[in-house]
């Protein structure tokens, strides 16, 4: 089953990059793109207690202004009851931080970690790995 | 020998017996003193009378030419030719019987003396005489030998009477101790006296105008040859008669001069006691009142001696507990008395013999010698008082200190003649004495030891102990100043030391201790000192009275080193802050552009994707190498700020500051920007002037940046002094910041927290770094929709 996409990074440049890729690579899937958290979030939230039809899989950048990737996990965590158990969420971040990796790690809800910038094979292998 | 030379008169006259020598006319040639007075001629002598007129009648063998007659001969019987006994008759015409023995030898010139018999009354009377001569002269001697002998007063008065009686042979001797006031005779000796005697002589009274009375009074002897023609007592007189005594002698015993006792002779006799009898007597009176005289010296020498023995027992046992010993020395003879103390103290045995100087020399420690000897030749030359401390080499070998105290004794002349003194051993104090010197020497090294200053003050603020450390805050030393007085400790005292301390006062006052911590105090050099003090209350040993204590802990280097230490604490924090922050615009600020230029490059040498996308590809790598480029820019920037600027300090002046930054905001572009300043109470800072600019600069940007989209932004700046710092608040009526959410990272690096305006998070932390490189802090408080206050101290202190 092809999953739908939802990106948020406050970085337009790595947005269009990453957009790109999942284009390239899953051409039927939706990608819904956010260069602002709090909008992002907003959308995440509309689509909380919804029943999804298809797997939904979040990219999610760590650091933006007012609301990080992290304060976005931490509302998912509380809000998030029907979303949680469909999607997977993804921190994709330029910051090679190991600390930043292992909070990611560590994290319930966080299924992975990619460091800047999203490239073909590893992301193709990913996706595979995520229709099973 | 010829009859008429003096040799043979003196010879004769003092023969046992009478002699005569009657010549062939019958006539006497010599008559010896004895015929004389016998036959009464004292005066005239009987040379040339008649021999008819002594013994008329009589016819002496006519023999020889001349006759040499011993009247009253005894034991000469078988060398004598004639003897007969016939009758004498005197000059008075007294008739007595003599008993004469004569012989006829002109030429013999042998003299005969022969011992007196008791048959004739004249030729007793004369042997008497010349026997009891030579018995006198032998009691004088038995008196003397009692004087010597020390007999009693009584034993003397017995042997006196038994003595007198016996060769006076006299009938009765008694002495009395008359009491004229009671008028008693008080008989204490007697010889021959009957029982009746002595019951009579105790009863009778003395006749004031009688012999008693007389002798008692003047001190003269008194005798009666014949007392029936005296006129005094009747009752001595009836007692005398009724005992058939005729004569009677009372001769004065004195004691000191003063008769004080009677010696009384009877005689049954008349004319008992001629001159020479008297003055015997008398001799013996003499001998007996200085006898009397030597037994109550005698009497009086053992009271003195014996007080003498229990005063010296006394002193050898005072000095005995004591340990004081005393001497004397005569420098005639060198001989040195040594009590019994003074033996010991050497290590002698106590010993009765003289001791001699060279005796204590030796004793003297060979090094003392010199200086004890110079001491007393000193002295010597002013007679003053000697007091010495030596060491001595006992007899048993021990060293021991000796104190000495001594006087010259000097003649009438001040001529010294003798030393005496009394010596003590101080060995035990001495050792005391030394160790508490050495302790106190110790003690002192230790408190001069100490890295601590110590004083201890009196209320009124005098110094009584002073180590070195302190006495040197002063720059004197611990003797200097203890010896201030006030006026002299008030010229001394510096830096801010008084003399009237408070809390020194506040300790004796209380009694209780007290600690003050980090006390500034400049020195005598003008250095800047900080102590910790403790001050606590102090009884100095042998007084009542409280002082205080203080002992002050210099602990400016370990402030300075504590100082050192934060600041360089601070300086590892803020570069450690620095490091993180560089990390993270590594990890994050550098790496995000370089990330997302390796994923365009990516995407172009994907197939297809180049011709595709070209412009928007081109585009993100444009935009990401120019962030880069703006990354590296701000890191050299903040580097800048950190390792600090060149620039010069210079005033500054707020309101100017504030004019560049509108104009290079564009600030009156915006209508509804309303700043307010009010620099009246500090218009000016001396400070690096793209500091204060940068940070009115960001502030200022900051709020007009997140100002409340509806509301005109007003921005009120104000400054105000305060101690070596001036304070600057900029208060805006913007967004304001959730500081509960964002404290931590409000001046971080790259830290953003509106989404509304375009911000890089670059202006805080450039703030942030410039006030603290200044010296300052910056604070600040806000909240949401109402706005936000940042308060900024820049310190003014010169470092």
């Amino acid at each position: 089953m092809t999953p739908d996409f939802v990106l948020i990074d406050d970085d337009d440049i790595c947005n269009m990059l990453t957009e790109m890729m999942l284009f390239n690579i899953a051409p039927q899937s939706s990608v819904k793109l956010f260069n602002n958290s709090f909008d992002g979030w907003d959308y995440l939230a509309s689509i909380a207690d919804k029943e999804l039809t298809n797997p939904l899989i979040i990219f999610l950048d760590i650091n933006m202004p007012g609301l990080t990737g992290w304060d976005i996990l931490d509302n998912l965590k509380l809000h998030g009851n029907q979303i949680n158990k469909n999607c997977k969420v993804y921190m994709l971040t330029s910051s090679i931080d190991p600390k930043d990796k292992e909070k990611a790690n560590n994290h319930e809800l966080v299924k992975g970690f990619f460091e800047k910038p999203l490239i073909n094979l590893n992301l193709k292998a990913f996706i595979d790995l995520g229709d099973q | 020998m010829e009859i008429n030379s003096n040799s043979f008169r003196l010879m004769a006259d003092n023969a046992g017996c009478g002699i005569l020598i009657i010549g062939n006319d019958e006539k006497i040639i010599f008559a010896n003193r004895h015929v004389n007075n016998a036959f009464k001629y004292p005066d005239v002598g009987l040379e040339g009378k008649p021999i008819d007129l002594l013994f008329p009648g009589q016819v002496f063998s006519p023999d020889s030419l001349s006759r040499i007659m011993f009247i009253n001969p005894k034991g000469l019987d078988g060398s004598l030719e004639h003897k007969m006994q016939v009758d004498g008759y005197a000059a008075d015409g007294s008739r007595f019987p003599v008993e004469i023995a004569y012989s006829t030898s002109v030429n013999d010139e042998s003299i005969f003396i022969c011992p007196f018999t008791e048959h004739n009354k004249v030729c007793k009377s004369e042997e008497n005489k010349t026997n009891i001569t030579k018995k006198w002269l032998a009691l004088i001697g038995v008196i003397n030998k009692a004087i010597i002998s020390s007999l009693s007063e009584e034993a003397l008065f017995n042997e006196i009477c038994k003595v007198a009686v016996e060769i006076g042979r006299y009938e009765v001797c008694w002495v009395g101790k008359p009491d004229i006031e009671t008028k008693l005779y008080n008989p204490v000796a007697s010889y021959n006296a009957t029982a009746q005697d002595y019951e009579l002589l105790g009863k009778l009274k003395i006749d004031t105008n009688g012999p008693t009375s007389y002798v008692m009074q003047t001190g003269n002897h008194y005798f009666s040859n014949d007392f029936n023609n005296e006129v005094w007592s009747h009752d001595l007189k009836s007692y005398l008669w009724g005992r058939d005594f005729r004569s009677y002698l009372c001769l004065p015993f004195k004691l000191a001069g003063k008769a004080v006792a009677t010696f009384n002779v009877y005689a049954s006799d008349i004319n008992t006691f001629d001159a020479e009898q008297v003055f015997f007597l008398d001799e013996i009176s003499n001998s007996i009142s200085f006898a009397l005289d030597n037994l109550e010296n005698e009497k009086n020498r053992q009271i003195i001696n014996n007080k003498l023995t229990e005063t010296i027992a006394f002193l050898n046992h005072s000095e005995a507990i004591a340990h004081i010993g005393s001497w004397r020395i005569s420098f005639k003879t060198g001989e040195a008395f040594w009590s019994d103390e003074t033996c010991r103290i050497y290590g002698y045995e106590p010993t009765p013999n003289a001791l001699s100087y060279i005796d204590w020399i030796s004793a003297v420690h060979p090094d003392d010698v010199a200086m004890v000897k110079k001491i007393d030749n000193e002295a010597r030359k002013t007679l003053s008082r000697v007091e010495k401390e030596h060491r001595i080499i006992r007899k048993d070998g021990m060293l021991r200190y000796v104190r000495s105290i001594s006087f010259f004794e000097t003649n009438t002349d001040n001529v010294p003649i003798g030393m005496y003194g009394v010596i003590y051993d101080i060995t035990d104090k001495k050792e005391m004495d030394d160790a508490l010197s050495l302790s106190e020497a110790n003690l002192r090294l230790i408190m001069d030891m100490v890295p601590q200053c110590i004083y201890v003050r009196d209320y009124a603020g005098r110094f009584k102990f002073a180590n070195k450390n302190y006495a040197a805050l002063f720059g004197l030393t611990p003797e200097e100043l203890i010896s201030l007085n006030f006026i002299e400790l008030e010229a001394h005292l510096v830096g801010n030391y008084s003399i009237v301390s408070d809390s020194d006062r506040e300790v004796i006052s209380s009694g209780l201790s007290k600690r003050l911590e980090l006390m500034p105090f400049t020195d005598k050099k003008g250095k800047h000192l900080i102590f910790n003090v403790l001050k606590t209350p102090f009884n100095m040993v042998g007084t009542k009275e409280v002082f205080v204590l203080g002992i002050l802990d210099n602990i400016t280097d370990q402030v300075i080193a504590e100082t050192e230490r934060t600041r360089m604490l601070e300086d590892v924090v803020k570069r450690n802050e620095g490091l993180q922050q560089f990390s993270y615009i590594v990890s994050h600020n550098l790496r995000s552009p370089v990330a997302n230029i390796i994923g365009l490059i990516n995407a172009m040498k994907t197939p297809g994707m180049l011709s595709h996308s070209r412009e928007r590809l081109m585009e993100g790598l444009d935009k990401s190498v120019g962030k880069l480029d703006m990354v590296i820019k701000d890191m050299n920037s903040i580097l800048q700020i950190r390792e600090g600027v060149n620039e010069q300090k210079q005033e500054v002046v707020f309101a100017d500051l504030v004019d560049t930054v509108k104009i290079s905001l564009n600030t009156d572009a915006v209508d509804s920007i309303n700043i307010v300043t009010d620099f009246s109470l500090v218009n000016h800072i001396f400070e690096i002037k793209s500091y204060i600019y940068s940070v009115f600069h960001n502030l200022i940007a900051n709020s007009i940046k997140y100002r409340q989209p509806d509301i005109p932004l007003t921005i009120e700046i104000s400054s105000k002094n305060m101690k070596d710092a001036v304070k600057l608040i900029f208060k805006d009526n913007g967004l304001g910041i959730d500081l509960k959410k964002n404290n931590d990272e409000l001046f971080g690096l790259y830290k953003r927290f509106h989404n509304v305006a375009e911000g890089k998070g670059m202006g805080l932390y450039m703030v942030k770094t410039q006030v603290e490189r200044m010296g300052g802090s910056i604070h600040v408080s806000s909240e949401v929709n109402a706005g936000t206050e940042f308060k900024i101290i820049i310190s003014t202190k010169q470092l």
